[in-house]
Parts: C-alpha cells; structure tokens; sequence
C-alpha cells in the first residue's frame, strides 16, 4: 500500500479508536455524566423552555404575561447552559488528563467557576455556526425565485437544504472549533486556546474531521434520517392520500409526537452526545499533542 | 514527581508514629494496601478488583500517600493519549510499634 493509502487509513484507524476508547471512559463514569448532564437538563427545560405557557394551555391556568421575565429568564437558562456545555469537557479533561481515569461531580462546579465566562465565549462561537446557517437557509426558503405553490418543492428544499446543509454545516464548524475547548481547560487561557486550537487544526485537519465525521454519523445521522422519513411519510401520504395516517398525524400525534420527539433528541444530546463529543475531543488534543510534543523533541 | 519504578519494593516498614497507625488500622485502606503490595495498579484496576467507587479508593489512597504507605503515583501517557496514575504500596510488610504510655 502506498503511503497516502497508509495514512488515510490510520486517520479511520484513529478516529474509531476515539469512538471507541470514549465510549469505554463514558461507561465508567457514566454516573457523573449523568449527574451533570440531569443539571443541564433540568436548567434546560424549566429556564429556557416555557413550561408555564404549556401548563396553563392545559390546566386552563390565568399567567401574568410578563414575556420580559420570560425572555430574562431563558437568557440566564441559555448562558447557563453554555457553561455546563463547556464544563462538560472539564470532566472529560479530568478523566483523560488527571491520570485517574475518573472524575467526581464537583469537578463539573469547578471549571463552572473556573471558566465560565470562557465557557460562554466559546459556547456562542459554536452556536453562531447553527446561526449564520439557519439565516442562509431562512434566506433561501424565502427568496421568490421559487415557485410558491409548488408545495411538493419546498418539502424537497427543506429536506434538502435545512436537514443535510445545516448539519454538513455544523460538522464542519464544530470540527474548527472543538479543540478550543480542550486546549482552554489544558492551559487555562482563551487567548493560547484559539492560539493551539489554529495550530492544532492547520497541522492535524483531516484527524479532527475524519473523527468527528463519525461522531456526527454516529449521533446526528440517526436524527436527520428520523425528520426526512418524517416529513417524507407526510408528503407520501398527501400523495397517495392516506387519510389514516394524516389524521392521525393532524389529530393525536399532532402535539404528542413532537413533543416526544423533542424529549427524546434532548435526552439523547444531554446524556450520550454532548459527553461523548467532550470525551473525543480531548482524546483528540492529547493524542495530538503527544504527537507534536514528540515531533518538537 | 516521577519515581523509579525499577527499585526494589521495601520488604518491611517499621511504623510508631500512633496516626500512621490508625490509617493503616482502616478495613478498606487495608484492603487497597494489600492489592497494592506486589503490583502497581491504576484506581480503574483497583475499582474492578475491589469493587469500590473510584472516588472512595482516591480518597483513601490520598490518605496512605499522605502518611507514606503509599509511594507517589507513578505517572505514564499511555499509547492513547491518557494520563495513567500507578500506585504501589510503600513495603510488603508493615511492623507496627507502639508503646504506652
């Protein structure tokens, strides 16, 4: 085999062994992971999700519609957020770089007092990714060149441009931009964390992207394939005029299946995806900064 | 700090000092001091053999280092990429001396 198949073939090597080796590091501190991640959750869902809009549809319950508090309340939910995002690799910086293999709750507190507001800078670049796309896609559904009333078009156009592009998109930012975060827990400052990250990425690219290709195969294709097989079985069955299934869809499953859906996707994200991209990232930098280390010697 | 592994491992240590003794005295201590006695082990190796959270072997494992019954970790970056901590008992045998008053 010549050397470009060898090395090609090391990258795939390499990122399974991420997988892998994360998983392993997951497992055995599943608890602390979960600990973590129920906080999140919990913040997630009682200060950013309005919880009382929903309550009081169902209970018929009067609300002081004080949308100021609500908007208020949601920023300090998000910006929480942000931080048990970046504390998240915390923990993982303490199972692969403290030489214990483990981590304790506490430590996910600690770099929230640490780093929080690092946390929030970088936690709102990564977000800004999703933002930008979400405005190109926005702008292109919009734009009038389409035909509007070819329904069957636009079903296609968000298929296409809003589940594949935003994803390919996000990957790609997320790949740019992940080992800040490792690098800010491993020396401690934001300036040298982008400083590393830049340097890390300009010589490693095709590491980090071949690695974090499988992660978001992994734990994001699932979800795209759900939401085209959703939006196609609706657009099949107006085609071929399957009433059962529309008004199933437009009746019972009209509120319950989102919201299970949503549950479901929040759960999955807080419990299994963020730890494990956490784990491989920092799996990523301290194998890549064993090889520079090793180089520079 | 780094330690040479490669040394002999002390046969017996004397012990007198009455708050040494009490850590050693401890049922769990002494059970991750045996375990520790004629291997160096990681707190994850510790955990499978000993079936105890990992937190609580770190624990007790601070208190024996603090008064050196355990030696000081010895540190490796695994093929991986991944910090590991090995731990080993001070000696294989602990003679305890104790007089009062």
């Amino acid at each position: 085999m010549n050397k470009k198949g060898s090395k090609k073939q090391s990258y795939i090597h390499e990122a399974l062994v991420d997988i892998r080796l994360s998983w392993r590091l997951y497992k055995s501190n599943f608890k602390v992971f979960l600990g973590a991640q129920i906080i999140s959750i919990l913040v997630f869902l009682f200060l950013t999700y309005p919880w009382e809009f929903s309550l009081s549809f169902y209970f018929n319950i009067e609300l002081d519609r004080n949308y100021t508090f609500y908007q208020i309340r949601s920023l300090i939910g998000m910006f929480l957020i942000l931080i048990f995002f970046g504390s998240s690799f915390g923990l993982s910086y303490d199972i692969m770089s403290g030489g214990d293999q483990f981590t304790e709750l506490r430590g996910f507190f600690h770099y929230f007092r640490e780093y929080w507001w690092q946390y929030i800078l970088l936690s709102l670049l990564l977000l800004l990714g999703t933002f930008i796309c979400s405005l190109i896609v926005g702008l292109f559904t919009v734009y009038e060149v389409f035909d509007p009333t070819s329904q069957g078009f636009y079903i296609i156009l968000y298929l296409v441009l809003y589940n594949v592009m935003i994803r390919i998109f996000m990957y790609l930012w997320v790949s740019v931009l992940i080992e800040n975060f490792p690098s800010l827990n491993y020396q401690g400052g934001i300036k040298n964390a982008f400083y590393e990250n830049w340097q890390i990425l300009r010589l490693n690219s095709k590491r980090i992207f071949s690695s974090l290709f499988l992660f978001f195969m992994i734990f994001d294709f699932p979800w795209i394939v759900l939401d085209i097989l959703e939006i196609s079985m609706r657009f099949i069955a107006i085609e071929k005029g399957w009433m059962w299934y529309l008004n199933f869809y437009e009746s019972y499953s009209q509120i319950m299946f989102p919201f299970f859906k949503f549950l479901a996707q929040t759960v999955f994200c807080f419990l299994l995806a963020i730890p494990m991209l956490t784990l491989i990232s920092t799996r990523i930098y301290n194998s890549l900064k064993l090889v520079n280390n090793k180089k520079d010697e | 700090m780094q330690i040479d592994f490669k040394k002999e491992i002390l046969l017996e240590k004397k012990i007198s000092d009455p708050d040494v003794v009490s850590v050693l005295f401890h049922e769990k201590k002494q059970v991750i001091l045996r375990a520790l006695m004629y291997e160096e082990k990681n707190i994850m190796d510790l955990r499978r053999e000993l079936k105890m959270n990992p937190g609580t072997i770190k624990r007790h494992l601070d208190d024996l280092r603090a008064k050196k019954l355990v030696t000081e970790p010895h540190v490796v970056i695994n093929k991986y990429g991944i910090k590991e901590k090995y731990y080993r008992a001070m000696a294989r045998r602990f003679i305890v001396h104790l007089e009062w008053p």
